[in-house]
């Protein structure tokens, strides 16, 4: 069975400061049902925390849990050292949430909005102002703020949803898939801004993309069916998938086969086309890194034109498939 | 206490950008002025028929209290009845459909500032329906000369019944997700109310008595005919306070249910 025992988990990576989301043992049963089962984790200030996992796997519940619109069956959240439930309008100054596809007050405009939001978080006077100031810059919000935000795009309407966040600069932020529904220069803007603000906050990143966790996480959480089965950099989980991965190989040359003097294992080649004396070859199989490595190595020796290369899924994604799945199964053979 | 500002202020604000506060205003406005017109014609064709003739014997005395402003009233608190429950069906139920309950829970704000924030918010304009009903009374003013006493007894009881309704309509709002729900809710049970009270009244004893009682259109009535029995008095803050109170339950309860 896969799973992590949170007091060997890795710990955050160096660089990273207090610890400003602490949740420990947190367990939510509905039912019969346990959606989060004995959930602990740490995220501290300087590090960028990826929560990853298929849909039902608990992350939802988790993250409401985690500021406070939920009380687990078991467990307790510690923000900034205080208790979210016990302590919660003292502590949550410190906290910025994005829920997944953030719903404004449409009738509201931008600034009016972020106004209200400010106030309701304590700021007043001329604090308030100038938080207000600093996230319209600091968003790109200066072309929308007189505008409704129900006329607003959906790159407008995160951003937004970011700002209310941010505006009392808090130390710590809990996004919940803040990329989704955005196009690409708006996921790569968003991602900008994430990475800007890894050394002053801890952040709590809800993603779907691998991709992103890749490039922006220092350690990712992968939970799988409530439990946590993962909790590495991305780059460490990368590599447990990259043992074996479906490799598909196209090359072109002359010779009679690309693999001939290659112990090739599992890989299989088949003659795609052919124009004369140079033809079109189809590589294909389940291959390691070093299989990898080897094949790549020999066909530059022997002269073989890359036409493509692909493999059926990334490194992260395996590793994903891999937890998630495993993880599954084995909740299906233990009930 | 300003976050509760804050919220109240955004909520009436809300009502005032809206379709739906337009519409709520309109068909208060409609109905609450053709009862009153309509009224106004009764007593104009009563107060003919009242005119003594020579010959003819002595017609009854035409009472405005009795024919106009009492009945002008009842119709009033019988609309809100149907009106209220559009005006707090947005209160809880839709902010957890549209997941917005969840950010304004992650804001440093404390439940009984979130209730109290949706309730007065809900209540300015409930007040703002009523004052429709002020205009109307200052139209009779400057016609005629209402028993003033008994017409600001009147009006304050609507008020009063106004904020209990509220105060039931934000409560039922907080253990539903989703408006149309929520209205739904509200409505039915505030026509059961005003039908059960309505079947149970005339002679019913004990517990019959009690659930008879217990309808605010009802208590409103006795307060508006200047029935000032304590209890009656009694009833509208105890309600709001009441449904406050469990206002605040409810949204512990989606702490628990999610």
């Amino acid at each position: 069975m896969v799973s992590v025992d949170p007091t060997h988990a890795a710990p955050p990576p160096r660089g990273v400061g207090e610890t400003m989301l602490d949740a420990e043992h947190l367990t939510m049963d509905y039912g019969a049902v346990r959606a989060v089962d004995d959930l602990s984790f740490t995220v501290a200030r300087g590090e960028i925390v990826g929560f990853l996992g298929p849909n039902g796997a608990g992350k939802s519940t988790a993250m409401r849990i985690l500021i406070g619109y939920q009380v687990p069956t078991a467990g307790s959240v510690r923000l900034a050292g205080g208790d979210i439930f016990r302590e919660g309008p003292t502590v949550k100054r410190r906290l910025g949430y994005l829920p997944e596809n953030p719903s404004l007050y449409g009738e509201m405009r931008v600034g009016e909005y972020l106004a209200w939001a400010a106030g309701l978080k304590g700021l007043r006077g001329g604090a308030r102002e100038q938080a207000l100031a600093q996230v319209r810059e600091r968003l790109g919000l200066q072309g929308v703020w007189q505008r409704l935000t129900q006329n607003l795009s959906r790159g407008y309407r995160q951003r937004v949803g970011l700002a209310q966040c941010l505006v009392a600069d808090p130390p710590l932020l809990i996004l919940d898939e803040p990329t989704t529904g955005l196009d690409p220069n708006q996921i790569s803007d968003l991602r900008r801004l994430l990475a800007d603000w890894r050394e002053e906050k801890a952040i709590l990143l809800s993603t779907h993309i691998l991709a992103e966790a890749l490039q922006l996480c220092d350690r990712v959480l992968v939970l799988s069916r409530g439990r946590l089965v993962a909790s590495e950099s991305p780059q460490l989980l990368a590599g447990r998938g990259a043992e074996r991965m479906k490799t598909v190989v196209l090359v072109r040359g002359r010779g009679r086969d690309p693999l001939e003097g290659l112990a090739a294992g599992a890989l299989g080649a088949r003659e795609e086309s052919r124009e004369g004396a140079e033809a079109l070859w189809r590589l294909e199989g389940e291959m390691d890194r070093t299989g990898r490595l080897a094949l790549m190595t020999h066909l530059a020796a022997r002269g073989w034109d890359l036409v493509e290369w692909s493999a059926g899924l990334t490194a992260l994604e395996q590793a994903f498939r891999k937890l998630t799945l495993e993880e599954g199964l084995e909740t299906r053979r233990d009930a | 206490m300003r976050e509760v500002w804050f919220l109240a202020g955004r909520e009436v604000k809300s009502f005032l950008r809206t379709p739906l506060g337009y519409a709520i205003l309109s068909v208060y406005a409609l109905v609450s002025g053709l009862v009153f017109v309509t009224l106004l014609f009764i007593l104009r064709q009563q107060l003919l028929q009242a005119t003594p003739t020579a010959g003819a014997p002595r017609p009854p005395v035409v009472s405005l209290q009795l024919s106009l402003v009492a009945p002008y009233f009842y119709n009033v608190a019988s609309l809100l009845l149907f009106v209220l429950p559009f005006v707090t069906m947005r209160a809880f139920a839709e902010e957890r459909r549209s997941r917005r309950l969840e950010m304004l829970v992650s804001y440093p704000l404390r439940a009984w500032q979130l209730v109290l924030g949706k309730f007065l918010g809900a209540c300015g304009f409930a007040l703002l329906l009523l004052s429709v009903t002020v205009i109307h009374l200052l139209i009779l003013a400057l016609v005629s000369a209402p028993e003033l006493t008994a017409v600001l007894g009147a009006l304050l009881g609507l008020v009063l019944y106004a904020i209990t309704l509220v105060a039931i309509g934000v409560f039922l709002s907080s253990l539903v997700v989703g408006q149309v729900e929520a209205a739904v809710l509200t409505l039915g049970l505030f026509l059961l109310g005003a039908m059960v009270s309505g079947v149970l009244r005339p002679g019913a004893a004990g517990l019959g008595r009690i659930i008879a009682n217990l309808s605010p259109l009802y208590q409103y009535q006795l307060l508006s005919a200047g029935l000032l029995a304590p209890g009656s008095l009694l009833y509208f803050p105890a309600v709001t306070v009441l449904a406050l109170a469990l206002t605040l339950r409810g949204v512990d309860l989606i702490k628990w249910r999610g």
